[in-house]
């Protein structure tokens, strides 16, 4: 080797090298260390997660997700402000990125059902600052005006600052939507995806659409840089959600959260224990639960992932289980020294 | 579509942009929302949109001098950490503001958060390389190793991203910069940033052009916005091929957002832009309808894009002052 192409190989590893280490490791079973102040927020006692038939959105599916709600007893909505947040991260029409507008609507009407004062639809894209193009192109603007509730922009709301100094990622505190801090029931309506960084994204990560463009950016490149895992066992802490159903009807495999394929899967999942819902989809998706950082570490300060700790209702995982096509980085890990500054 | 109509719309914005300003002493802002908090990127955008009236020019300029950060630079809103990306936006609308009225910068509070802001742009581009890579590209390729494009974060200490580097860009070349080499240097490599990352067909993602070995497609919003920021090279290939892809839509409706930045970018290069008014006016008109309308930022971007339509395109940046 000539010493000008040692030059250069060694500057190309030095960049990378500091590449790497400014972005997380996400797939990698490195877990932070979970101190006792941590895991006492871990949920006590054991889940339920309810596993329910749904082959087509064409369905009418709110007295069974009501029935469902009732076996799970679910925190009470009646007489509360409550906020759903589905994943409208960024819209390509020919790819399931987003959650399913009929499933919006099936929430929606389950929340009337079950006496919420106050309904508002509520998202921060995480991709693209245009959230009226992303309300049009979606349908979800079509379903507040029918379904008569307001949507608000998580990226321009009005910012509280939310103490994080028992969290993982680093950051003694963040700024955090007014409408999220001050609703009573935080609903996540994720749609289930295989995500490249770290492996599946589902209620839990679907919170990071929680954090404010007008803070963190578009994509929140901050909270990449602090750790993607971390960062979403501290959201769960900091906004506390009270339960979660999952679009499962088609998900994503493959390169997600944005460039994958649909796969028919033909359930949704519901749950108030979102490492619980989480874990079992991620089964479903033959995602390996015990590999997956956030995974673990959801397991020791959120709920419970282990599937003796979770009982199932209407379903088991082997009804619906799939061989998802992996995220490529589980093929190729070398990738994800490229994970911060990608933004997809 | 007649003059009138659009001139018409644009007063209609004007008056719903007034009525959502806040005065704090001397200080003028507005927020994201009616009644929200104050927003360093919303006051910047309506300001400019309101800046013929003296008054408002001055409570803007007097918000944006006071909210400055120690170092130089903007957070979103007031007591909300760190300085972030809305330094882009706040010093574009400070420069225009004081080259609308010089008088302004008479005043040492202006005159010091010139200085200082345009020290922060400067300073605060991704840095990428770390001091023993930039050492080994200097030792390879001597000066040149250390001339790689670089752009702007969203949030310090983070990558490079499209919209942050535009608005950064922008601020930049309004005409009248300090002819001093750094920042010659900082616009010419922050532009090369920009023209490395068009998508392979033309236009621009806000990200990437490539994540993992997929090409990404380009959007209206984010093309737009490149576009003006690069106004400057209209010899390149990239400006030509986001042109065409910015043109390619011309027959959809978007975003008031979008269509707004689109008006802007098209009218930058002397292109038409009829169809994309024709969408706005009938979005006015429904939001209007429905009683309420889009956010205040939207809205100036709006009524920004109606006065270019009118021939005052505050973008279009007669500047000599070139990277």
């Amino acid at each position: 080797m000539k010493r000008r192409d040692f030059l250069k190989l060694a500057a190309t590893t030095a960049a990378a090298g500091t590449a790497a280490c400014k972005s997380s490791d996400p797939l990698e079973t490195k877990v932070p260390e979970v101190n006792a102040i941590q895991a006492a927020k871990k949920r006590k006692g054991r889940s339920s997660v309810a596993l329910i038939p749904c082959d087509s959105y064409d369905l009418d599916m709110v007295s069974v997700l009501k029935e469902y709600a009732l076996k799970l007893k679910l925190p009470v909505v009646k007489d509360k402000k409550v906020v759903i947040k589905p994943n409208m991260v960024e819209f390509r029409e020919d790819r399931p990125i987003h959650t399913n507008p009929r499933v919006l609507t099936w929430a929606i009407q389950l929340m009337k059902e079950l006496g919420a004062a106050e309904i508002v639809v509520a998202e921060g894209p995480g991709h693209m600052r245009d959230t009226e193009f992303l309300l049009e192109s979606m349908g979800v603007n079509d379903v507040c005006l029918k379904e008569n509730v307001r949507f608000v922009d998580l990226n321009l709301d009005d910012l509280v600052k939310v103490d994080n100094k028992d969290g993982f990622n680093g950051l003694k505190k963040m700024y955090l939507p007014k409408t999220i801090m001050d609703a009573d029931c935080v609903v996540s309506l994720p749609k289930l995806k295989m995500h490249h960084w770290v492996g599946v994204t589902c209620s839990m990560k679907n919170l990071f659409g929680c954090v404010p463009g007008r803070k963190y950016g578009w994509p929140k490149n901050l909270l990449h840089i602090k750790g993607i895992p971390a960062t979403i066992i501290d959201l769960q802490h900091m906004i506390k959600p009270a339960f979660a159903i999952v679009d499962a009807v088609v998900a994503m495999e493959g390169d997600g959260p944005i460039n994958g394929t649909a796969i028919k899967t033909g359930f949704l999942a519901m749950s108030d224990d979102l490492a619980a819902l989480d874990a079992t989809c991620a089964r479903i998706a033959s995602m390996p639960v015990e590999q997956l950082s956030y995974m673990i570490l959801a397991g020791k300060s959120v709920g419970n992932i282990e599937p003796a700790m979770i009982d199932l209702i209407g379903g088991r995982i082997e009804d619906y289980k799939k061989p998802f096509k992996q995220p490529i980085t589980f093929a190729d890990k070398t990738l994800l020294s490229r994970a911060g500054q990608e933004g997809s | 579509m007649e003059n009138k109509q659009i001139s018409d719309a644009r007063n209609s914005l004007e008056n719903y942009l007034q009525e959502n300003f806040h005065k704090d002493g001397e200080n003028g802002y507005w927020p994201y929302k009616p009644n929200g908090q104050s927003s360093t990127e919303a006051t910047a955008w309506c300001g400019l949109a309101l800046r013929k009236n003296k008054n408002i020019a001055h409570s803007t300029a007097s918000f944006i001098a006071k909210t400055q950060l120690k170092d130089g630079g903007w957070s979103t809103t007031l007591d909300s950490g760190s300085s972030d990306w809305a330094t882009g936006p706040a010093l574009l609308c400070f420069r225009i503001l004081l080259n609308e009225y010089p008088e302004f910068l008479e005043e040492k509070k202006f005159a010091d958060c010139l200085h200082s802001a345009l020290h922060k742009v400067a300073d605060s581009r991704v840095t990428f390389y770390p001091v023993v890579a930039r050492l080994m590209r200097f030792l390879i390729e001597g000066p040149s190793g250390l001339q790689y494009a670089r752009g702007w974060p969203w949030d310090p200490g983070c990558y490079h991203w499209v919209e942050p580097t535009a608005y950064c860009l922008m601020s930049l070349k309004v005409p009248g910069m300090p002819e001093q080499e750094l920042y010659k240097e900082v616009t010419k490599y922050a532009d090369k940033f920009l023209i490395e990352h068009a998508c392979k067909d033309g236009g621009w993602n806000h990200g990437n052009h490539l994540s993992l070995g997929t090409y990404l497609p380009p959007y209206r919003l984010t093309t737009a916005e490149s576009l003006v920021a690069l106004q400057d090279h209209k010899e390149k290939k990239e400006i030509e091929q986001g042109l065409l892809f910015l043109q390619s839509q011309t027959d959809s409706d978007s975003s008031s957002v979008s269509l707004a930045w689109s008006v802007l970018a098209l009218s930058t290069f002397d292109k038409a832009c009829d169809k994309e008014a024709s969408f706005l006016l009938s979005r006015q008109e429904k939001a209007m309808g429905e009683g309420h309308g889009p956010n205040l930022m939207t809205t100036a971007m709006v009524h920004l894009a109606y006065s270019a339509i009118l021939g005052d395109n505050l973008l279009q940046m007669r500047s000599t002052y070139k990277g």
